[in-house]
């Protein structure tokens, strides 16, 4: 089994979509339909990588990125968007993602994407210790 | 007659009265009676004990006319001392007195009778059959009160007179007495009120008429001149009773009466020539001769005046209507083809008044060629129909160019044969009405692409997901094939997941469509279940972005009938309302509720309650009203094309502030079938 990636993603359908592209890739994909049903799930420490929907019902990407931050989360995550505007981009560099995805995207570049941000990261899940 | 006569005897029916002012008026009757016989015998022909015509009898009758019937004992009572005094100093038996003083007074009840039932006029002066009802009325009481008058003399074995030469005497002595003095008291009672109008020009008649008397009825010198002088004073006569109406001929004739009568006793003046019996009568003929004619011709002068003044009232009147209904109106004169149009008519479509007047004959002229036909139709009809009334709408060419829409309303006036003489129309510009809906129509297909771009970027969004999920959905499929690992249920699974976004991103693009089409409203039959689904559908990813939740309970409905995109675009204005209200409030209120069910009235009844600040007090009534809003952003497009929609689709919109917070947004749509 590959390294686990997270994906929070509230369109059921992409989000299937997503983790089906991941689990042929080699990885061990996760979704999550909200920011909320992720944390609650307690798998957030397990990832090696997170990619998050920005626009998400209650607690949106950017939002959830911070929370995880501040839990110690310290993979790389991926933002994904369909609305690529400038107050979204700003308010992604600022939080220097791995990459930022605008929709729609294919799988190969999700895939690509995910597998970037892997690569600089060492093999263990990137957790901090308390 | 019996009709005329009603309001006298009620007036006398109500019984004697003393009303107010009576101390005023029975000053006034003693004093003029009084003054009025020792006037009747300075004015007799000396050394005879001639009187040509003895005033106390016009007196009474001149403040009956002017007293209600119910007042006039009041006259009777008040002149009986003042007739005691003047004739007791005579030395005339009491008896005689007295019977003359019923005499006097019967004549005086009868002239005051036949004027009160004859005519309805307070002022018969003032018109020329209110002349002739107080002339005959004169004669009338001169007549009969004479045979009475005669009869006592007789009676009493006063005079020696035989009866009937005495009672012609009286009778023309009466008349003229009436005529001389009851108009000239009565017309100023009856006008007070009425200032007497150009002093200056007043000062200069009567100023001229004393003066032609004067020369020629009181000098000497006059006596020796052309009989035909008498004719002097009649200029100033007949300018002083056609210029100053009533009261101007009765105070003229009773100077120039005056005037004559004593010169002509005194043996002095034009009428002074001959023996006083002869003198007296050439007095009498000549004050008969003018004095009707003057009344005659004061109350046509005045009837004259007081037309022309409700004529001018009347075209006032007829301007302000004109210019307050902003109509513009011509008259046709269909026998000789003149046009008339009102004042500002053709003001009103920019054409100069003279240049117009000479340019167009007709209204043909200014009719928009195409609407030629529509324009004459349904007047041609009517005239040939024998009808009278028609409505015609068209477009008139404005001097610039330009046409405006106008509604035209005619009349065809017909003879009493009903061969049409002439037309009247009246144009409405309804310029204003029609611009005011094409702009309705262009702010609603504004308003849709407002919200289009409201919804671009949901619409992104909500495309970019199927999209998105499409291509990871192939690439995985994909990379299956290349593991060589991929079993058939592996790639069925993935066909099906792309078929299922393709046909989510279809239906996306179908709504954009329908939304920006330029389109002509399309009644159907119509779900609200599913058309309010799909709108929320379209907005719920803008309530994601903007925090607001949006819950819809939606009951079994019947099918409605309406415009599918005026009803989306209805709710959408709506949903995008409410979550502008709920802009400033904490993320955890911001709950838009959609509900729909069966309307008391049979359709559906759908409404949008937002949690938001509710409108503002005072501002309900103008909510719908274009450019009205209470956002910093906002257009004020949104709830105006709402309603305008609404009721295109013979709905109601309406709005009310909730109990708790924020406000609902109700609309209708009428049941299908």
């Amino acid at each position: 089994m590959g390294r686990r990636i997270v994906v929070v993603e509230d369109d059921a359908s992409l989000g299937r979509a997503m983790e089906r592209v991941l689990r042929v890739g080699g990885l061990d994909p996760r979704v999550f339909g909200s920011a909320e049903l992720l944390l609650e799930s307690g798998e957030a420490s397990s990832a090696c990588c997170m990619v998050l929907d920005v626009q998400l019902p209650g607690l949106d990407g950017f939002a959830l990125h911070d929370r995880l931050r501040e839990t110690g989360f310290t993979g790389p995550i991926i933002f994904a968007t369909a609305f690529d505007d400038r107050e979204a981009r700003t308010a992604a560099e600022q939080r220097s993602p791995a990459a930022f995805m605008s929709k729609p995207f294919t799988g190969l570049s999700l895939l690509a994407a995910v597998r970037e941000a892997l690569s600089r990261m060492p093999a263990d899940p990137p957790f901090r210790l308390a | 007659m019996t009709r005329a006569l009603a309001p006298l005897l009620v007036a006398v029916s109500q019984g004697p009265r003393l009303g107010p002012g009576w101390q005023r008026i029975a000053l006034f009757v003693f004093a003029a009676y009084y003054l009025g016989a020792r006037l009747g015998l300075t004015l007799t022909f000396a050394p005879h004990p001639l009187s040509v015509l003895w005033p106390p009898n016009a007196v009474l009758f001149a403040a009956m006319l002017v007293l209600p019937a119910g007042r006039w004992w009041l006259v009777v009572v008040a002149a009986l001392p003042a007739h005691l005094i003047s004739e007791l100093q005579g030395g005339i038996p009491l008896t005689m007195v007295l019977c003359w003083y019923v005499s006097n007074v019967g004549e005086a009840l009868i002239g005051a009778c036949v004027v009160r039932a004859a005519t309805a006029e307070a002022n018969p002066f003032a018109t020329v059959r209110g002349v002739l009802v107080f002339l005959g009325a004169c004669a009338c009481a001169a007549v009969m009160s004479s045979f009475l008058d005669c009869a006592f003399v007789v009676l009493n074995s006063w005079g020696q007179t035989p009866y009937w030469t005495m009672w012609l005497s009286r009778v023309i002595a009466n008349i003229t007495a009436d005529l001389v003095f009851v108009p000239a008291i009565a017309a100023w009672i009856l006008a007070r009120g009425t200032p007497f109008p150009r002093r200056d020009e007043a000062a200069l008649v009567f100023g001229g008429l004393a003066l032609a008397m004067l020369i020629v009825f009181n000098t000497a010198l006059a006596t020796d001149w052309p009989a035909a002088q008498v004719c002097v004073p009649v200029p100033f006569l007949l300018w002083a009773a056609f210029r100053f109406g009533p009261r101007g001929a009765g105070t003229a004739f009773a100077m120039v009466a005056l005037a004559i009568i004593w010169s002509a006793g005194h043996g002095v003046g034009a009428l002074a020539s001959r023996s006083p019996v002869e003198n007296a009568h050439s007095v009498q003929l000549y004050l008969l001769c003018i004095g009707p004619t003057l009344l005659f011709l004061a109350a046509s002068a005045d009837q004259l005046r007081r037309g022309v003044e409700s004529l001018g009232v009347s075209e006032k009147r007829f301007q302000l209507v004109l210019e307050a209904t902003r109509e513009v109106v011509y008259e046709r004169d269909l026998a000789s083809g003149a046009l008339w149009w009102s004042r500002d008519g053709l003001a009103h479509f920019g054409y100069s008044r003279t240049g117009a007047l000479r340019d167009f004959t007709s209204l043909a002229d200014l009719v928009h060629p195409e609407d030629l036909p529509r324009a004459t139709a349904a007047r041609e009809a009517a005239l040939a129909d024998g009808r009278t009334l028609w409505e015609a709408e068209y477009r008139v060419r404005r001097a610039n160019g330009t046409y405006a829409h106008v509604h035209e309303k005619g009349f065809i006036v017909r003879d009493s044969q009903g061969r049409a003489t002439s037309m009247i129309g009246a144009l409405t510009d309804t310029s204003e009405h029609q611009d005011t809906e094409e702009l309705a129509q262009r702010l609603a297909q504004a308003s849709r692409l407002t919200a289009m771009g409201e919804l671009a970027a949901s619409i992104a969004h909500e495309i970019n997901q199927p999209i998105s999920a499409i291509l990871n959905n192939v690439d995985a499929a994909q990379a299956l094939m290349e593991t060589g690992r991929a079993t058939d249920d592996d790639m069925r699974e993935i066909l099906d997941a792309i078929r299922e976004d393709d046909l989510r991103a279809s239906e996306i693009v179908g709504h954009i469509r329908g939304l920006a089409n330029k389109r002509t409203t399309q009644v159907e039959t119509l779900d609200l279940n599913a058309l309010a689904r799909a709108v929320i559908r379209l907005a719920l990813p803008t309530a994601r972005r903007r925090g607001v939740m949006i819950q819809s309970n939606c009951a079994t409905l019947p099918p409605v009938r309406g415009d599918r995109i005026h009803l989306q675009q209805v709710l959408l204005n709506l949903l995008f309302n409410g979550m502008d209200a709920m802009r400033d409030v904490p993320v955890e209120d911001r709950v838009l509720s959609v509900a729909a069910e069966v309307s008391g009235a049979g359709g559906v009844e759908v409404t949008v309650r937002d949690r938001g600040h509710g409108i503002p007090d005072g501002q309900m009534p103008r909510i719908f009203d274009s450019f009205f809003t209470t956002k910093p952003d906002g257009m004020g497009l949104g709830l105006s094309i709402a309603h305008t929609l609404v009721t295109a689709n013979g709905g109601r919109i309406w709005a009310q502030n909730n109990p708790d917070s924020g406000a609902t947004f109700h609309f209708t749509v009428p049941a299908a079938g």
